[in-house]
C-alpha cells in the first residue's frame, strides 16, 4: 500500500485549522498542523511535508517569510505551496509569498480538495 | 491718486470696472444699486439698468430674510466690513456660489463678488471622492473581519456536513446553513471589490457585445414588468476596453436592474455605446422616477441604498469600484422625474498605452 500524502497546514486560528485539518483526514491525507510559520518551518524539518497549505497573515512569521525558507531549503524547495488569504490577494502579495496557487478565504472547501488532488497529480 | 492722463475720467474707469471679473456694487443706506459693474449685474442675472436706483428688497424679492442680508445689515449698523462665501438661488431655482466682501462706505456699503461655483462644485467632488475613499477602506476593513469570521464557520460546517451524510434529517438544515453561509461569502467578496488594487486586465471586453448581451439577459425581466418596458440597444464603434467582460458584463447587468426599478409605471430602457475624446463608454438611460440631488451625491456610497431591505447598497458602489479601478470614470446624469443615465468610461488600450 502506498503511503498517503502528508501536508503541513498552516493557520493561527486555532478553530479553522482543526476543522481544516479534520476535514484533510477525511480525504485520506495524513496532517502537520502549526499555528504559524516559525512552527511550521520544524514541522517541516521534522515531517517532511509533500504538500504545504498555508495562511497568509500569521503571527511571528508569515507566508511570505515561510515559502522564503521552504525554498531555500533543499529538501523542502520543490514541495508544492497553497497560500490562503482572507485579503484580496494583489500583484505585490503574490509577488512576496510566491506560492504555487493562490485561493481566497473564506476557503471553498472542494475548491481546495481540486486544487490538492491536482498538484499530486502534476507531480507524479 | 490717479496719473495725470487718466485723473477724472469718469468713463474710462467704468470701462475698466466692466471688464472685472469680480463684481463690484454700491449700495444705498436704504438699500438702493447706486452703482454695479458687469460683473455685479451678471452675478445677479439682470440687465444694469433693473437694478440702479431701486432697492436691493423690490429687487429680490425675499432677500431680507437670508442669512447674507443680515450679514449685510450688521455691516451698515457697526461699521464694520466682513467676508462671506453665500449660496444665491435665483427666481428659476439655479443656484451659483459668490465669495462676497462687504465694506461700508460713507453712501453705504460696497460689497465685492466673486463667482465660486466651479471651485465649491470641484470641493464638493473631493470631498465625495474622499469619503468613498474611506468608505471602501472601511468595506475593505469590513470584509476582511467578517471574513475571518465566516471562514471557521465554512469549515466546520463542512466537516459537520460530511460526517453526518448518513443522517437524512440533518440535510434540510446543513442546505439552509450552507445558503446562508453563501450568501455571506458573497457579500464579503462584494466588500472586498472596494480597495482593490488598480488593474490593468490583459483580456479585452468589446462594449457593443457587452451591450447586446445585458439586453438578451435583462429582456426576461423587463416584459414580465407590468407595464412593460422596452429595452433597446444602440451601439457605436468604440474600441476594446481593458476590462474582464464578465465583469463589466455584470457591471452594466446592474445598470440596468436599477433602471428597472426606477421605472414602476413601465417605460424604456436605453443601453448606448461610443466613444469619445476621454475614452470608450458604454451607458444605461431610463426615462424613470430619476434621483434627487442629495440620492445622487451618495450614490456610490457602499451600503447606501433607496430600495430598504430589497438593496444591499452594494450594487452601484461594486460598478464604480471596477470602473475606478481600470483607470476609468462614472458619469451620472439625474433628475427627479426626468431619467436617470449613468455611463461607464474607459481609457481604451491604445490611449492607455501611449499614455503610460
Amino acid at each position: 500500500m502506498r503511503m498517503p500524502h502528508r501536508i503541513l497546514l498552516v493557520e493561527d486560528d486555532a478553530i479553522s485549522r482543526d476543522a481544516l485539518a479534520a476535514l484533510l483526514v477525511d480525504d485520506g491525507y495524513d496532517v502537520v498542523a502549526a499555528p504559524d510559520g516559525l512552527d511550521a518551518l520544524a514541522a517541516a524539518a521534522r515531517a517532511r511535508p509533500d504538500l504545504v497549505v498555508t495562511d497568509f497573515q500569521m503571527p511571528r512569521m508569515d507566508a511570505p517569510a515561510l515559502v522564503a525558507r521552504l525554498r531555500a531549503d533543499p529538501t523542502t524547495r520543490a514541495v508544492p505551496i497553497i497560500a490562503l488569504s482572507v485579503d484580496p490577494w494583489t500583484a505585490p502579495m503574490r509577488a512576496a509569498t510566491r506560492a504555487d496557487v493562490y485561493l481566497d478565504k473564506p476557503l471553498d472547501v472542494a475548491a481546495l480538495s481540486a486544487c490538492i488532488r491536482s498538484q499530486f497529480d502534476r507531480r507524479r | 491718486m490717479a496719473h495725470p492722463g487718466f485723473h477724472d475720467d469718469v468713463e474710462k474707469l467704468r470701462g475698466v470696472m466692466d471688464t472685472l471679473r469680480e463684481g463690484l456694487q454700491v449700495l444705498s443706506q436704504d438699500w438702493r444699486y447706486l452703482y454695479l459693474n458687469a460683473a455685479a449685474a451678471r452675478h445677479g442675472r439682470r440687465r444694469p439698468e433693473e437694478l440702479l436706483g431701486r432697492t436691493m428688497l423690490e429687487c429680490f424679492p425675499g432677500i431680507e430674510h437670508t442669512p447674507m442680508f443680515a450679514r449685510l445689515e450688521r455691516c451698515l449698523r457697526d461699521q464694520c466690513t466682513d467676508q462671506i462665501e453665500n449660496e444665491f438661488v435665483y427666481a428659476d431655482g439655479a443656484r451659483a456660489w459668490f465669495e462676497l466682501r462687504i465694506q461700508p462706505t460713507p453712501e453705504g456699503l460696497v460689497v465685492l463678488s466673486l463667482d465660486v461655483s466651479e471651485r465649491k462644485q470641484l470641493e464638493g467632488a473631493l470631498r465625495r471622492a474622499d469619503r468613498l475613499t474611506a468608505l471602501g477602506q472601511m468595506a475593505a476593513g469590513v470584509a476582511h473581519n467578517l471574513g475571518n469570521i465566516l471562514n471557521p464557520l465554512a469549515l466546520n460546517l463542512e466537516l459537520i456536513a460530511r460526517r453526518t451524510r448518513a443522517d437524512g434529517s440533518l440535510s434540510g438544515p446543513l442546505d439552509a446553513m450552507r445558503g446562508v453561509l453563501r450568501h455571506g461569502i458573497e457579500t464579503v467578496s462584494l466588500l472586498k471589490d472596494f480597495n482593490r488594487e488598480a488593474t490593468i486586465s490583459r483580456v479585452t471586453a468589446d462594449l457593443n457585445a457587452i451591450a447586446g448581451e445585458t439586453a438578451e439577459l435583462c429582456s426576461a425581466a423587463a416584459v414580465r414588468r407590468q407595464p412593460v418596458v422596452e429595452i433597446h440597444v444602440t451601439v457605436g464603434d468604440p474600441p476594446r476596453v481593458p476590462v474582464s467582460p464578465g465583469e463589466l458584463l455584470a457591471a452594466v447587468v446592474n445598470l440596468v436592474t436599477n433602471a428597472l426599478d426606477a421605472l414602476p409605471e413601465g417605460g424604456r430602457i436605453d443601453v448606448r455605446t461610443g466613444h469619445g475624446s476621454d475614452g470608450a463608454w458604454v451607458e444605461v438611460e431610463d426615462d424613470g422616477v430619476g434621483m434627487p440631488e442629495a440620492v445622487q451625491a451618495r450614490a456610490f456610497e457602499p451600503f447606501f441604498t433607496t430600495k430598504g431591505d430589497a438593496g444591499t447598497g452594494l450594487g452601484l458602489a461594486t460598478v464604480y469600484a471596477l470602473v475606478k479601478r481600470h483607470g476609468g470614470e462614472v458619469q451620472l446624469r439625474s433628475g427627479v422625474g426626468a431619467g436617470t443615465s449613468v455611463r461607464l468610461v474607459f481609457p481604451s488600450s491604445a490611449e492607455r498605452a501611449s499614455g503610460g
